[in-house]
C-alpha cells in the first residue's frame, strides 16, 4: 500500500480529532490572511494619501523648511515658482507638477479660536494628481481670483459655518508680517485623512499667494511621475530633479521620494516585519495542535508502528508517513483557512473597517481601512502555514521511528 | 531698647516716604509717556534667526485706555489695530471683517515682532493696574535711576511683576523687566533714546527681547511725534478702521 494512502486512512480514522487540526491550522491562516490583507489596505492607502495630499511622488520645497518646521517658516518659499515647474517637467519621469501654497492660521469666531490650514491650489494641475473632484461632496470648487474656499468637511462642522457663510483667517505672510482675508464657503469637501478634514480649505492659488504676498512664488511643488512607481524608485526622480533644480541656479530647494519623507510610511514598513513575526507566532500556536495530534497518534498506535516496522518498514518510511499526514492536515487547513480569509477580506475591502478612535488623527490614513488581498496575503500565507503545520508533524514523528519493532509490539 | 524704639520710628516714615516716592515717580514718568493725545510715526525693526526687517507705522493715542496704529510699509501697508479700553481690534483690507482679539489671542505676537498686541496697545495706566515700591537706585548706560518695582493688583495684566528703571532726572523709563507670577522673566525693554516734545520727554528708540524667543529682538523707533493736538472726530471708532 501507498504511504499516501496509508496516510489518508490514518487521517480518517479519527475523524474528530483530525479536524480539531485542520480547525487550529484554518483559524491560523484564516486570521494571518486578514492580518496581511488589513495591512496592505492600510498601507496602500497611506501611499495614496500621501501621494495625494502631502508629498506628491517627489515633492520640492526650501531646503531649510524641514529644519525650521517648528517655527512655521513660510517665507522659505519656492520662488520664480513657473521656471521651476517648467525644469521639472523636462526631468525623465515627472509626468505633472502640482504647485500648493500653504498658510496655517487661526478663525476667529465668536468666542474661539480655531486653527485651521489653508491650500491654495491650482485645481487643473491638482486633478493631475489625485481625484479631488469625487471628493467633493457639496457646492463646487472655489474659482481663480475669487476669495472663495471649499472647506473640509470637519472643518466646517467645527466652524458651524455652510455653503454661502463667511470666515476670516488670519496668517503669517512670507514676508513674516501678518494678513488677513475673508472667504466665501462655495463647497465642502471630504478628504480621507481626518487631521486634513478637520484643518484644511483649499483656495484658489493666486489668491493664497495675494493673501501670502509670494508673487510667483509657492511652498511647495509636488509631482507625479509617469507611472505610480513602487517604492524605491521615486528616489531615483528626486535626485535628477533636485540635480536639475541646482543645475539651474535653484540651489536653496530640495527634492525628495514621499517615502523618505513620511514618518508613518516608514513605520507601517517596520511594522510589516513585526506582523511576520506576529505571523510565525500564530502558526506556532496552530501547529502546536498538529505536534499534539501527531503524539498522539504515535503513543496511540505505537503497536502499528512495530508491526509496521517487523514488516520491514524503515525509520525513514515512518518519519515520511507521518509528515505525510501531517503535511495533508496543514493543506487542508491553510486552504480552508487562506479560502475563508480571503473571502472576508474581499468582502471587507468592499464595506472598508470603521478603526474608529484606534487611527490616530495625527496619522495620514483615513478611519475606514479597506483590507486588500495580495500574493503575500494568500499564496505565501498557504504555504507557510503549511510548511510550519508539517514540520511540526515531523517532530513527533522522529521519536516514532526510533522506537524498536519489539518494544513497540509489547506496548498496549 | 530706646535706642531701637527710635530707629524705629525713624524708619517708619522713611517706609512711607519711599511707597510714596514709588508712585510720585511712575506718576511723573507717566505725565511724560502717556499723552491726552499723540500722534507718532515710526518703524519697528524685528530681528529673529532669519534676518530683520521693518514695518513702518503712525500711530494715534488717547490717554491711556485708545490707540489706533496704522502700518504704512508696503508688507502691511493699510493694516491697523485699535485698541479701546476692553478691546482690540485688526482691520486688513483683504478681509472684510474686523477680528476681535480676545483672550489668549492678545498675547500673540504682532507682525511676528517681540512685541504683543497687549504690549503695543495696553493699558498704561500702571497705578490702576499695580501696586509700586522703591527698590532702590542704579545707573543705566549712564543714567542714574530709581528702580521701581511693580506688582499686580489684579490678574487683568500681561504682566503681573514688573520692575521699571527711572530716569532720576528726566523721569523717562530707561529700563524695564516683565515677569510672570511666578517670577519669571518674560520680556526685557531697553530705551536707547529719548525725545522731548512740547517739554515731555519718553522713549523714542527702545529694544524689547522677548526672552522666551530665542535670537530674537524688536527695535521700536519713534521718528516723529505729535503731542496734545486735536484728533480727527471717531479715531478710535471700528468705523475709522476702515478708512
Amino acid at each position: 500500500m501507498k504511504l499516501s494512502t496509508i496516510a489518508f486512512r490514518n487521517i480518517s480514522r479519527n475523524r474528530r480529532r483530525s479536524l480539531l487540526s485542520i480547525t487550529a491550522i484554518a483559524v491560523a491562516s484564516l486570521s494571518i490572511t486578514g492580518l496581511f490583507s488589513l495591512v496592505e489596505g492600510m498601507r496602500i492607502e497611506l501611499a495614496t494619501n500621501i501621494q495625494s495630499y502631502s508629498t506628491g511622488e517627489v515633492r520640492i520645497r526650501h531646503a531649510d523648511v524641514d529644519r525650521f518646521e517648528i517655527l512655521n517658516p513660510v517665507h522659505l518659499t519656492v520662488q520664480d515658482a513657473s521656471a521651476v515647474m517648467t525644469i521639472l517637467e523636462g526631468v525623465e519621469g515627472v509626468a505633472a507638477t502640482v504647485p500648493r501654497v500653504e498658510f496655517p492660521g487661526a478663525i476667529f469666531l465668536d468666542d474661539d479660536t480655531v486653527r485651521a490650514v489653508g491650500v491654495g491650489i491650482d485645481l487643473e494641475r491638482e486633478r493631475a494628481l489625485h481625484d479631488i473632484d469625487a471628493r467633493l461632496v457639496a457646492g463646487r470648487f472655489a474659482e481663480a481670483g475669487q476669495n472663495e474656499a471649499v472647506v473640509g468637511t470637519r472643518l466646517a462642522r467645527e466652524l458651524d459655518l455652510g455653503i454661502g457663510e463667511r470666515f476670516t483667517i488670519l496668517t503669517t505672510t512670507a514676508l513674516r508680517g501678518s494678513n488677513a482675508m475673508t472667504f466665501e464657503i462655495v463647497g465642502l469637501i471630504d478628504l480621507p485623512v481626518p487631521a486634513l478634514a478637520a484643518t484644511w480649505f483649499l483656495v484658489p492659488i493666486d489668491r493664497a499667494q495675494h493673501l501670502m504676498r509670494m508673487p510667483d512664488q509657492v511652498s511647495t511643488v509636488l509631482t507625479r511621475l509617469e507611472s505610480r512607481t513602487p517604492v524605491g524608485s521615486a528616489g531615483a526622480v528626486a535626485a535628477a530633479a533636485e540635480a536639475a533644480l541646482h543645475a539651474t541656479g535653484h540651489e536653496t530647494l530640495s527634492a525628495r521620494a514621499w517615502n523618505d519623507i513620511s514618518e508613518t510610511y516608514s513605520l507601517i514598513e517596520t511594522f510589516s516585519i513585526i506582523y511576520d513575526i506576529i505571523a510565525l507566532f500564530f502558526f506556532v500556536l496552530g501547529s502546536s495542535v498538529v505536534i499534539n495530534t501527531t503524539m498522539m497518534v504515535v503513543y496511540e498506535r505505537t503497536r502499528e508502528i512495530g508491526t509496521l516496522s517487523a514488516m520491514g518498514m524503515g525509520g525513514g518510511q515512518l518519519i515520511k508517513l507521518f509528515f505525510l499526514e501531517g503535511l495533508y492536515l496543514s493543506v487542508a487547513g491553510a486552504a480552508v483557512g487562506v479560502a475563508l480569509g480571503v473571502v472576508l477580506s474581499l468582502v471587507l475591502g468592499v464595506t472598508g473597517i470603521n478603526m474608529g478612535d484606534a487611527i490616530s488623527i495625527e496619522m495620514e490614513i483615513g478611519t475606514v481601512i479597506h483590507p486588500v488581498v495580495n500574493l503575500r496575503s494568500t499564496v505565501v500565507v498557504f504555504f507557510y502555514s503549511v510548511a510550519v503545520a508539517s514540520i511540526a508533524a515531523v517532530l513527533p514523528a522522529r521519536k516514532a521511528a526510533r522506537i524498536s519493532p519489539v518494544e513497540a509490539l509489547r506496548a498496549v | 531698647m530706646k535706642a531701637l524704639s527710635i530707629i524705629l520710628l525713624a524708619l517708619i516714615p522713611a517706609t512711607t516716604l519711599m511707597a510714596q516716592s514709588a508712585e510720585e515717580i511712575i506718576t511723573r514718568m507717566e505725565r511724560n509717556q502717556v499723552h491726552d493725545t499723540s500722534r507718532m510715526e515710526g518703524r519697528l525693526i524685528i530681528n529673529d534667526r532669519f534676518g530683520s526687517r521693518t514695518s513702518s507705522f503712525i500711530s494715534y493715542a488717547r490717554g491711556a485706555d485708545d490707540a489706533l496704529i496704522e502700518f504704512t510699509s508696503a508688507g502691511e501697508r493699510g493694516q491697523k489695530v485699535l485698541r479701546t479700553r476692553d478691546e482690540v481690534y485688526l482691520f486688513y483690507p483683504d478681509a472684510a471683517e474686523l477680528i476681535r482679539l480676545q483672550g489668549a489671542a492678545l498675547r500673540d505676537s504682532m507682525l511676528g515682532s517681540d512685541v504683543s498686541y497687549e504690549d503695543m496697545t495696553g493699558n498704561r495706566a500702571l497705578l490702576d493696574n499695580y501696586r509700586v515700591s522703591l527698590d532702590g537706585e542704579e545707573t543705566i548706560n549712564d543714567h542714574p535711576t530709581f528702580r521701581v518695582k511693580l506688582e499686580a493688583r489684579g490678574r487683568n495684566v500681561a504682566y503681573p511683576r514688573q520692575t521699571i528703571w527711572v530716569d532720576r532726572e528726566l523721569f523717562v523709563m530707561r529700563r524695564a523687566e516683565q515677569f510672570s507670577a511666578n517670577g519669571r522673566l518674560l520680556k526685557e525693554v531697553e530705551v536707547k533714546e529719548t525725545m522731548e516734545v512740547s517739554g515731555l520727554t519718553f522713549p523714542s528708540r527702545m529694544v524689547i527681547r522677548d526672552v522666551l524667543k530665542r535670537n530674537s529682538s524688536t527695535e521700536f523707533v519713534i521718528d516723529k511725534a505729535e503731542v496734545n493736538i486735536s484728533l480727527p472726530r471717531n479715531v478710535f471708532s471700528l468705523e475709522s478702521l476702515r478708512w
